[in-house]
This record gives structure tokens, sequence and C-alpha cells, in this order.
């Protein structure tokens, strides 16, 4: 890549053909060649590795290594705690996208500098905040005593402890898109007739889905994947509060690699559909934006040439 | 059904949007209020939409007290200046939309919603186009689609926000001179705002003058321009010089069509160089600079200029045939409006 900018129009045609001619190919084919290599050694590589140590003892093994009946508490566990906090970080982010983006309110700034709190604090010190609360010498150790309800070192302390963690993301996602949308169509919605819930149903949601989706998509990513935050909280208690992650952890420090291996792959493949879903939500999330966007700064003077509808009506 | 505000109020922090503001628009008129941005207008608009909430002050449609009635009860059709059609749906589905939102026990039957719409979209004049999405279609077309929806829920009351202000200058004239013709043919009471006083005095039955939350003025449009009841107005409304001190201290003004020119001095005339002058068709504009410094911007027919025989730094002399002066109450000094002519 060329560092100056060509001056005219006449020079940024001159310059391909003088790269062209002068023997500087070699360049790029480097930097491309040192690109590739760096991704082998730190992406495929590993990722290949997983696959290749998870059925190094053959597939059979491979599928007992998963039906152990740890290994799918494990699964089970995993799901669960996606299962809840997914959901619950969807209506979180809605409504608080929805509050920050459409209204105007004392402590806006603060609401949102909290929504990104998790991403500033290490999953570590999330979990420890939960210990803290909730943990035998917590603050609410004694009440949680008295009335036999265990969260940490239980089920509830690990959804606590992902929950935290990835609520970030649909708000996140939601925020820019719907300060770009306005409130316009709430208000003709409200003009209208429609009540608020029709609003938010016929409306709201629809203007952000692909938005709402990606969100979800990585919250779900996030929940699955969730390592630092829930090993503090879970007690490691296994078929009981072992996520797949911690799982995964337990074999390996037994030695028992292949078996680690093949629950690893579990979860490297739940990372690959996660990122092939992502970059088909993200085409779309980023054309909804860029509509946005578009439809703000130019008003819509000019004639929008047509294009074809979009499919998903 | 007229539209009755009585003395609304609103403010927003430390910025008063609207100080103590009466109006009454009657039954089936169409009035535009006008004003330069921040004087108010659209503030009262959406008061009257329900869409902001008046710190004192009632807001009465068609004989009913709505100052407390929520946006959805008060049944008033509302034209965006950015259209706000739904995005992610079909022209059909948009103007249906407020069909489909009633409770179950109001809703029209699907036949009864397919035949509405169908009527309202060849009203606009776009029945050809149902089926496609608000980012095909042309601003013009986008406008006429969010009437149509504004229509579909047979409102009381019509109101537009700049209708034609995301427009480009062609297609605002003509859409503007079909709002007037829709006006003429469908009678609803219609407010809309506008900072184009053009487009106030080619469309609307009556004017409402804005300035600093006030209303300055309330008339036809020829009352508005013939006799300005302040100094704003005259400014706002076409241009006007301003000559000072005119007999009791207080400063007259007369429209530049309302001055003469002459080579020879004529009795009152005062003496003037051309500074420049454009040709505008049948028109030609002058632009003077008297001896005290002062500039002073005069219409003469083609003919005269060529009377005249024009050049630049000419000696000439003029006479305003028409001085407006103010009562001292309405000449205040007006603050210095934001914006340009």
């Amino acid at each position: 890549m060329s560092a100056v900018l060509p001056a005219s129009p006449a020079a940024s045609i001159a310059a391909p053909a003088r790269a062209r001619r002068e023997p500087l190919t070699w360049v790029p084919l480097l930097l491309t060649g040192l690109a590739l290599a760096y991704l082998a050694l730190v992406l495929f590589l590993p990722l290949a590795i997983v696959f290749i140590e998870a059925l190094r003892k053959g597939f059979s093994f491979y599928l007992s290594a998963l039906a152990e009946p740890d290994a799918l508490e494990a699964i089970k566990l995993t799901l669960i705690a996606a299962a809840i906090s997914v959901p619950l970080n969807l209506v979180f982010g809605v409504s608080a996208a929805w509050a920050i983006a459409k209204f105007e309110f004392r402590g806006k700034a603060l609401l949102i500098t909290l929504i990104d709190l998790p991403f500033s604090v290490s999953p570590v010190i999330a979990g420890l905040i939960f210990v803290l609360m909730f943990g035998r010498m917590g603050w609410f150790g004694p009440w949680l005593g008295e009335h036999d309800l265990k969260i940490i070192f239980a089920v509830p302390g690990i959804v606590l402890a992902t929950v935290f963690v990835t609520f970030p993301f649909v708000a996140r996602e939601l925020i820019p898109l719907m300060q770009a949308q306005g409130r316009d169509e709430e208000e003709a919605a409200a003009l209208l007739g429609a009540s608020g819930w029709q609003t938010l149903w016929r409306v709201t949601l629809p203007n952000v889905k692909w938005g709402l989706l990606y969100g979800v998509i990585l919250t779900n990513a996030r929940a699955m994947g969730e390592f630092g935050a829930v090993s503090v909280v879970s007690g490691h208690i296994r078929g009981e509060t072992n996520t797949l992650p911690l799982h995964i952890e337990i074999l390996y420090n037994e030695y028992n690699f292949t078996a680690s291996y093949a629950c690893a792959s579990v979860l490297a493949l739940l990372a690959l559909l996660t990122l092939v879903a992502k970059v088909v939500v993200e085409a779309r999330q980023h054309a909804a934006m860029n509509a946005a966007l578009a439809e703000a700064r130019d008003l819509g003077t000019e004639p929008v040439p047509a294009r074809a509808p979009a499919k998903d009506k | 059904m007229g539209i009755h505000i009585q003395q609304v109020s609103k403010r927003f922090n430390d910025f008063v949007a609207l100080d103590n503001v009466s109006l009454e628009v009657p039954s089936g008129e169409l009035v535009a209020l006008l004003g330069p941005s921040g004087s108010g207008k659209t503030t009262l608009l959406r008061v009257i939409a329900g869409l902001e909430h008046p710190d004192s002050g009632q807001i009465i449609l068609g004989g009913e007290d709505a100052t407390h009635s929520q946006v959805q009860e008060r049944r008033v059709g509302f034209v965006f200046q950015h259209y706000a059609l739904f995005r992610h749906m079909t022209i059909f589905e948009n103007v249906a939309f407020g069909l489909r939102v009633r409770p179950r026990a109001e809703r029209p039957a699907e036949s009864e919603i397919r035949r509405r719409v169908r009527e309202l979209l060849e009203l606009v004049q776009l029945d050809w186009q149902a089926d496609r999405y608000p980012h095909q279609l042309s601003g013009g077309q986008r406008q006429r689609i969010a009437l149509a929806r504004a229509l579909a829920i047979e409102p009381k009351v019509l109101l537009l926000d700049e209708p034609f202000g995301a427009l480009d200058a062609k297609v605002r004239k003509e859409l503007r001179r079909w709002l007037r013709r829709l006006h003429d043919e469908i009678h609803l009471t219609s407010v809309f705002v506008t900072h184009d006083q053009d487009e106030a005095l080619e469309v609307a039955d009556r004017i409402v003058v804005f300035n600093h939350g006030r209303i300055e003025q309330i008339g036809t449009p020829e009352e508005v321009y013939e006799k300005p009841a302040s100094p704003f107005v005259i400014d706002f409304l076409g241009r006007a010089n301003r000559f000072a001190a005119v007999g009791d201290g207080l400063p007259g003004y007369a429209r530049p069509h309302e001055i003469d020119v002459s080579l020879d001095r004529q009795e009152g005339a005062e003496p003037a160089t051309v500074e420049h002058f454009t040709v505008y068709g049948p028109l030609v504009q002058l632009v003077l600079t008297t001896a005290g410094g002062e500039s002073v911007e005069v219409d003469v027919f083609r003919e005269q200029a060529d009377r005249l025989v024009l050049a630049r730094g000419q000696r000439l002399y003029y006479r305003p045939r028409h001085l407006q002066v103010f009562p001292a109450a309405a000449a205040q000094p007006a603050a210095q409006p934001e914006y340009s002519i």
C-alpha cells in the first residue's frame, strides 16, 4: 500500500500503472505471506490440533468421551447457563437500548458506562463479586444459609456470573442502531393509534432485528465459552457445577488429553458456527445501519435507486 | 373540526418554546405556522398532536378538551418532515397500519382495509407503488405516502411538520400546489409548519407568524404581507428597507417595490449611488448606497431600468412612496433574527 495519497485524479490513475511496471510486487506478496503465516500459526494450527487430538484415539473414543456422564452434565449445564442468560440479556438489552436511544433522562451517561462495566472488569473479579455477595462469608451469606439457599458453588451462581459477563452485547449492538433510526417512526405509530406494545412489536423490533440477532449470537458465544467468572463461582464439582470450559480444564489437568480435546472440539465447532452466523447477520446489520445513517444524512431528497425488496418480509 | 389553543406555554429547561400562545383554527381551514427555527412553531404542532405536553394552557380539539388525552386517543393525522415511514413495511402496509392496530372490535375486515388503502393510494396517485418499500420511492412520493397513511385513520385534524422541507425546490413547489388542491377537495382542518414564506403565502388560508415563542401576527396572506403588525413580520415576510428615524424618532419601513428612483432630484428624494444591480426577468433589483452609507434595495421594472441607463457607481435619487411606521410598543428592537434572506 502506498503511504502517500494521490494528489489529483490524474495521479491516482497514473499510480497503479507505475506500480505495475516497477518490480515492487514482492512487497504485497511478502506482507500477505506474513499475515497468512501468522494466521496459520495462531489460528488454523491450534484449531486443527484441537480436532486432530480429539480424534487421535479414533471416532468411537471421541464419541464415548462426549457421552461420558460428567461431560454430558457439563454440556447440559453450559446449555442451561446460555438458555437463561441469553433471554434475560435479550430483554435487558432491548429495554436498556430503547431507554437510552429513545428517551432523555437523568443518569443516562451513567447507565451507558455501567453497561460497559463487564467489558472493563476482569472476569475473575466479576466472579469474586458474586462470591463476596452470596458466598458463605459474603453479605447475604448468613441469610441464604438460614433459608438453605445455595448460590455460590451451585447452578444459580454460574448463571449469575454468565449473565453478568454477557449483558453488554445486545445493548451495545442496539444502542447505535436505534439512535441512528431516531424516534420518528415510534411517534408516527403512536399517532396512528398504536399502543406501546404494538409499537414495540410492529415497529421498533422489526427495525432492529438484525442487530438484535447479532447481539444474541455474541451473547450466546460468550455465555457458552466463559471461563474466568464461572470458574470462581463454580467450585468445580464434577457432574454438578462444571460447565464445558471448566470440564475441559479438569480433563486436561488429569492428563486425559484426548477426552479434553474432544470436549474442546465441541466448543470449537460452536465457535465456527457462531462465526458463520455472525458473518451472515453482520452483513444484514451493517446494511440496516448504513440505511439508517444515510437516511439521517441526506434525508432522502434524492430518489433512491430501486433495490430488490428485502426477502425477509 | 376546529382547534382551540388557549394560553399554552412550554419550556425546555431554560428555553421558552411557547409563551402564552392562544390560537383558533376554524374548521376546514388550512393554516400555516410561519417563523424562523426555534420560534416555537413545531413545538406548538407537537403539543396539538400530543407528542409534547404543555406546562400550562389548554388544547381543545373539535370542542373536546384534549389537553390530557394520550397521543393515541387524539385521532390527529401527522406528517413528519422526514416522512417517518415504517422502513420494513411495504407502502400498502404503511398505509394500512393505522387500521390494523385498532382494537379487534373496531378493526375493519381485511377486505375493507384493502379497499380503503387502495382508495387512499389512488388519492395520492401512487396506487401502482403498493408493493414497494419506502426506500424505493423518491422523497416526494414518500411524503405523499406519509399523507395517505395519516389520512387512513380519518383524522379530526391534519398536522404537517415542514412537510416539504426535505424536498428539492421543484418537487416542493409541485407538492405544495397539490396539497392545496387536495385540501380544497377534502376540507380537513389542517395546520402546517414552515419557515418558507413563499410556501405559507401560496398555500395557506391564514398565516400565523411566530417569533420567540410568541405569535406576532395572525392574518390572511394578503394581510400579513400588506399590513404587517411588527417590524419582525415585515422583515420576515418578503424584503424590507429600514429607514432610521422618520418622524417621532421611529424607524420607517418600505418594501423594495415601494421606492421610486429617478435621475433628477424630485421633491423629498435623497441621493444615492448604485452599488450593483441584478436582472430577474421583468424585474431589476437595485442595491443603492445612501449618503449615510446604508444599503437600500429597490425593485424596478425592466423598462424603467432601461430609461435609467444603469451603471455601477451611477448617481440616482430615491424616494419611498410609502413608509410603514410601527407604534413604539411594536417597534421594540426585535432581537436579531438568526436567518438571512
